[in-house]
């Protein structure tokens, strides 16, 4: 009754302040431009517009930031799609479906799905954290040291499955590969440099947003541009919204990976980045055999499961941020830096130190939800449009963003160098057949990984190895649909293979 | 929900990132290169504490497994045809770099090199211009003038319009992106300070 009661309060202050309606819409619309830039990304977005909600009173800052992390996250979509270039790792499986719809013409009606799909995605996420805030978290708290090292593993390990379907090893080389670039930095522990060759550019690490500009991003320009015929999205954009019959058909995956996406994101720290990866081969596995053939070549099924729980995650992630300080993804942190500017404390005793200020934050996203759908419906054609011009004129229109995004994140030339390094990897890379979404996923998920394996073997020290796999169930399941996803994709996928 | 379509060729894209068994094999062998330099780094690293927080003990995990996936991988390319000897390599490499610098395929090495020579002359050549107007002062980096000048070179060269087209549609992208960062974020243009 109390949390009822709440949810009246916090609606009465929303319907009473324009403002908040006007910082939200701001923010949504400033989120899709931002995040459907090529080569900017959403937590990019996040970092920089902090700085426009200095002048803003608490509220209208909080709201404001809500619909630029709603907005950038569906705005990544639309670069995705029609340049296939994601301004994030999460709209990577996004890309792959929907930029082989955009090359057949059906960029309108993909993005159209991948908006809808993030519609009920944020409904599903935001419904399921308000009805389940305890049970979620309780099952988001239950991810220890060994869990957080499966689990960063095992969303390597999919990503590498999933986006190098017809050769797994592949994929997961090329996560390796990430793994040992996300190792290069001070350690964590013990501050020990390692792999920097002696750079003290290096003390700090490698970042994951120049890998992702420059992998995606540069890697793209240097691919396509030179080419005699490069690929083009046609400019008839057709129909956009999918019709309810095929909404209802999707009904099914939506619930499973909004569910999906809303618990793993949820799980601070390496959530978010495997939330749609999972949902992804989740709803391979559960999709009917035609379908199936469709994955990875513009399946529509797809697109709602990867999308549905991306947007999912953006709720998720939200609950780890208010109840634990701790931020569910680096987007997320963002908003933490926003609430403690405006003297907001988030943690445990947030409900009690700001009594309703969680579900304002919910009842704002579901505004900004809403705002999302219908300015997103009204970007998809010039959108549309816009990417169709010749890739010959976009591509090197490009690249001063892609200089300038690298460089804003730190204020560091160095990020620059990193990008145009990641750029002419990811071009080789491409060419030797290896893709590269597990590589950045890899670089974002290894320090989680690396500090969390060493802090749940210094447990571990003491117990033995059979209580552990004993007490932890939690961690014994992920150890052992680690050691599947390994499995399936080394022997059971190649005899698939030879059979077929 | 998808219409029919007609299937579509495969692209210069598609075809360029094709593997081959021989691709493979070259690739393989550079990951066990990388896995084998990976594992003796890793050894090299001090050990502050106990083994079991020891900084290269991911690293080292790392390295292995690198190891194992190269091997698997190589494997599987000499039971598809790959040719396993140091003259089949060499030979991949070589025609890679043929085909990259060849006078035919010109564009790729082109622009390879145009991009390189962006992010240098961002680096090195550092200068701002202000001119204060009755409103604001106007400002105009290093950055803005270097990536006209580049920007406007790559177009003029792939896109092939009009000099003056060129130069015109990247002068308003530049500066319309510059302006939003620097006045509305407070953003400074890249350079090296």
């Amino acid at each position: 009754m109390e949390a009822l009661a709440q949810v009246q309060e916090q609606l009465l202050l929303i319907a009473q302040n324009p403002w908040l309606w006007v910082a939200c819409l701001s923010g949504v619309s400033l989120g899709i431009l931002w995040g459907a830039m090529p080569g900017l990304s959403t937590t990019m977005a996040m970092t920089l517009l902090i700085g426009l909600t200095v002048g803003m009173s608490q509220t209208v800052a909080i709201m404001f930031m809500l619909g630029v992390y709603t907005g950038s996250v569906f705005g990544g979509a639309i670069s995705a799609v029609l340049v296939n270039i994601p301004g994030t790792p999460d709209a990577v499986p996004t890309m792959i479906e929907g930029y082989a719809l955009a090359r057949r013409g059906e960029g309108g009606l993909a993005l159209g799905t991948a908006i809808s799909a993030s519609f009920l995605g944020n409904w599903v996420g935001i419904l399921l954290l308000i009805a389940f805030i305890p049970a979620v978290l309780f099952l988001a708290l239950q991810f220890r040291s060994w869990e957080m090292f499966l689990l960063s593993l095992w969303g390597i390990a999919i990503c590498g499955s999933m986006s190098s379907m017809e050769v797994p090893i592949k994929g997961w080389i090329s996560g390796w590969i990430g793994l040992l670039v996300s190792f290069v930095g001070l350690d964590a522990i013990h501050g020990v440099s390692r792999f920097t060759l002696g750079s003290f550019y290096l003390d700090d690490g490698i970042g994951f947003i120049p890998v992702l500009i420059g992998l995606f991003g540069l890697a793209e320009i240097l691919r396509v541009l030179p080419q005699k015929s490069p690929p083009k999205i046609p400019s008839d954009v057709g129909r956009v919204l999918p019709s309810l019959n095929t909404l209802i058909r999707y009904v099914k995956p939506s619930l499973r990976s909004g569910i999906i996406g809303t618990i793993i994101g949820a799980i601070p720290g390496a959530g978010a980045n495997v939330a749609s990866f999972f949902a992804y081969d989740v709803g391979r596995r559960r999709a009917s055999k035609e379908e199936r053939g469709k994955w990875g070549k513009g399946s529509y099924e797809a697109i709602v499961c990867a999308e549905v729980a991306n947007n999912a995650n953006v709720g998720g992630s939200m609950l780890p941020t208010l109840a634990l300080g701790i931020p569910g993804n680096a987007a997320a942190a963002a908003i933490l830096a926003a609430l403690q500017l405006k003297n907001v404390v988030v943690g445990p005793l947030i409900q009690v130190e700001n009594p309703g200020l969680i579900y304002f934050i919910y009842i704002g996203l579901i505004i900004a939800n809403f705002f999302m759908y219908g300015m997103a419906i009204a970007l998809i054609r010039p959108c549309v449009k816009l990417f169709s011009l010749p890739k010959t004129l976009l591509m090197p229109l490009i690249l001063p963003v892609c200089i300038l995004g690298a460089f804003a994140v730190n204020l560091n030339f160095f990020d620059v160098y990193v990008m145009l390094i990641s750029g002419l990897v990811g071009y080789v890379l491409h060419r030797f057949g290896f893709p590269l979404a597990p590589l950045v996923l890899a670089v974002i998920l290894g320090p989680i990984a690396d500090e969390n394996l060493r802090r749940a073997l210094l447990v571990f020290e003491d117990v033995g190895v059979v209580n552990v796999l004993w007490d932890r169930k939690l961690g014994t399941v992920l150890l052992l649909v680690v050691l599947y996803t390994f499995y399936d994709g080394i022997f059971r996928r190649g005899q698939r293979k030879d059979s077929s | 929900m998808s219409t029919e379509k007609v299937p579509q060729p495969l692209g210069e894209e598609e075809l360029e990132g094709r593997p081959t068994p021989n691709k493979d094999l070259a690739s393989a062998a550079v990951v066990v290169v990388v896995a084998v330099l990976t594992l003796v780094f890793s050894l090299r690293l001090d050990v502050p504490g106990s083994f079991y927080t020891a900084p290269g003990l991911l690293p080292f995990i790392t390295g292995f497994t690198l190891l194992l996936m190269a091997l698997m991988l190589g494997a599987r390319a000499i039971r598809a045809g790959a040719k396993m000897n140091v003259a089949g390599l060499l030979g991949i490499s070589s025609r890679m770099i043929k085909g990259f610098w060849s006078a035919k395929n010109w564009r790729r090495p082109m622009l390879t090199a145009l991009v390189v020579t962006y992010v240098l002359l961002v680096a090195f050549i550092n200068f701002e211009l202000r001119f204060p107007t009755p409103l604001f002062e106007l400002q105009i980096s290093s950055y803005e003038v270097i990536s006209v000048i580049m920007v406007t070179w790559l177009l003029r060269t792939f896109w092939k319009a009009s000099l003056l087209r060129c130069f015109l549609t990247t002068l308003i992208t530049v500066e319309a992106l510059a302006f939003v960062f620097r006045y509305g974020f407070g953003i400074l243009m890249p350079e090296t300070f």
